[in-house]
């Protein structure tokens, strides 16, 4: 119940003021600029480019979505105060997760006009565009997961900021040296070019969601990514003590 | 009711809180005293568990609990040296919002409660970013007394506000204290003096006093002075200075003087002896230690 009243206070505040207005409408014109660009007459719809929109977006976004979570409360007060009440620190974390993962929803659900409309004159493959959709949630929550350890961890909310975007475009650079070892230009050992593949966040999208695809690796990656900052966030706020 | 026992806090090099022990008895309110530094905010912070002692203990009622229990933090309402708020809030949402964290039923019932005790009832509807100072401070006293404990720990709560709210808080200080264990934290003398049933004198991180201020006083050495008014001054001063009775004089105003006297002198013997000489007194007032003295009195020994 406390995790709900955390989660539902994270989420309205959102749209007490303008930043959850401003975080929806500029996935609604950038992702409807790239749909309405992408769809040709006659043609089977590109989806590559909004995937990749998609992905692009959540990675760039996410760390302002969460930079208030923690850091804001810290820089307030106000968190010292929510400690002292009888929440624990993991129901602290799970809920203001979902109070920010509630605002991706909120965007992805939104987005969703974009498809469906498309669906007038168009025949579109409604699993495919179900799967990306639900991949990007999963790129939001493990996304917005990096960024509320951030939030735990930084003093000040562009100090959340600027941790987040460093862990969250590191996975997603990381997919570059991915490519690089497929050509087998750097000689590594098998074992650690196999972690490095797998870490890439970009290729656990691109690979499988944006290809109609929802593979179970691929899921065990992103709640991996998901639970275990979580996890991290929680003992960093523990240790705060 | 509350025990700290031994309390240590260490902030990298610096001992913050250094073997710190104190009790706090059901119904009295007890003020903490000290200068910047001291180590006032880092107890309270300690004994709501905010902060985890690298020393020490905290006990309630002789038990000693986890101060992440929620049986401890049901019994600890804190009040910090500036209130946060969420000022996108209304003082009602504000105080739902705590209420539903601490899980009350009745919640409608506490926050009027609440409200009532801190003339607040009002103004329920109003955005917390528009009360003033004054206000923020009781919204922040209504949060800190929604849960009802029976500790209540409140950090500076008098720090900038205008005369008349600082009364009133004081007021309301008192009256919690009625019905609750208080310690509130404060570097103003006379407001420990007025409000507080017994004091805990601070020097970085230690206490170096406690006990109310009559029995803090009897730790000085006496001080025998007298506040004199004459009528006309001429000579004054070299009289009483000429004088085995006096030992140093310090004029205050045209025609008043303190006289710091030797110990076990008769006060109306002395104030005969000037009129015998002539000097017509319009006032002459003997002066005890005051807190003031006791609390400079007190660091100075300690340093």
């Amino acid at each position: 119940m406390r995790v709900f009243t955390i989660a539902w206070r994270e989420f309205r505040q959102y749209f007490t003021g303008v930043g959850g207005y401003i975080f929806v409408l500029l996935y609604m014109v950038i992702l409807g600029l790239i749909f309405i660009s992408s769809v040709q007459p006659g043609q089977p719809l590109q989806t590559g480019v909004i995937n990749s929109a998609f992905l692009t977006l959540a990675l760039f976004t996410a760390p302002f979505m969460t930079m208030r979570t923690f850091a804001g409360e810290r820089q307030r007060g106000t968190l010292e105060l929510l400690q002292l009440t009888p929440v624990t620190h993991w129901q602290l974390v799970i809920g203001k997760w979902l109070g920010v993962f509630g605002l991706a929803l909120v965007i992805v659900l939104t987005a969703l006009w974009l498809p469906i409309s498309a669906l007038l004159f168009a025949n579109l493959d409604l699993g495919s565009i179900y799967a990306v959709f639900f991949g990007a949630l999963c790129v939001f929550a493990a996304t917005l997961a990096i960024g509320i350890f951030s939030s735990v961890v930084a003093k000040t909310v562009l100090a959340s900021v600027a941790i987040s975007s460093v862990i969250t475009l590191t996975l997603w650079v990381i997919g570059l040296a991915a490519a690089t070892l497929e050509l087998g230009l750097i000689g590594l050992p098998e074992s650690v070019t196999t972690v490095i593949r797998y870490s890439d966040l970009s290729s656990h999208f691109r690979d499988s969601f944006a290809q109609g695809v929802i593979d179970s690796s691929d899921l065990i990656y992103f709640a991996s990514l998901t639970i275990g900052f979580l996890s991290i966030a929680t003992a960093s706020l523990q240790r705060q003590r | 009711m509350i025990t700290a026992n031994n309390l240590l806090k260490t902030f990298g090099s610096r001992n913050a809180v250094n073997g710190v022990s104190f009790a706090l008895n059901k119904g009295e309110v007890v003020g903490l005293l000290g200068p910047n530094g001291a180590g006032k905010t880092t107890i309270m912070r300690l004994l709501t568990g905010y902060l985890q002692p690298d020393g020490g203990s905290i006990t309630i009622d002789g038990a000693q609990i986890e101060p992440q229990s929620h049986a401890f933090k049901q019994r600890i309402g804190y009040l910090p040296e500036t209130v946060p708020l969420y000022e996108d809030l209304s003082v009602n949402q504000y105080l739902v919002y705590f209420a539903k964290l601490y899980a009350l039923e009745n919640r409608n019932t506490k926050i009027t409660q609440a409200l009532h005790v801190v003339d607040l009832l009002d103004r329920q509807e109003s955005l917390v970013g528009n009360l003033s100072k004054g206000m923020r401070q009781r919204l922040g006293l209504a949060r800190a007394i929604l849960h009802d404990p029976d500790i209540l720990l409140l950090d500076e709560p008098t720090i900038g506000l205008d005369p008349a709210q600082v009364v009133d808080i004081r007021a309301l200080i008192q009256k919690l204290g009625q019905t609750k264990t208080v310690l509130f934290s404060t570097h103003i003398l006379a407001e420990a003096q007025e409000t507080c049933d017994r004091l805990i004198i601070l020097r970085e991180g230690a206490v170096v006093a406690e006990g109310d201020v009559a029995t803090l006083a009897a730790k000085l050495v006496p001080q025998t002075a007298v506040d004199v008014q004459v009528q006309d001054s001429t000579g004054f001063e070299t009289f009483v200075t000429s004088r085995a009775w006096c030992q140093s004089v310090s004029q205050t105003a045209a025609a008043r003087f303190v006289l710091y006297l030797e110990p076990a002198v008769s006060k109306s013997d002395i104030l005969a002896e000037i009129v015998g000489q002539g000097f017509a007194v319009d006032a002459f007032t003997a002066l005890e230690n005051n807190l003031e003295d006791i609390y400079l009195d007190l660091l100075t020994q300690s340093s």
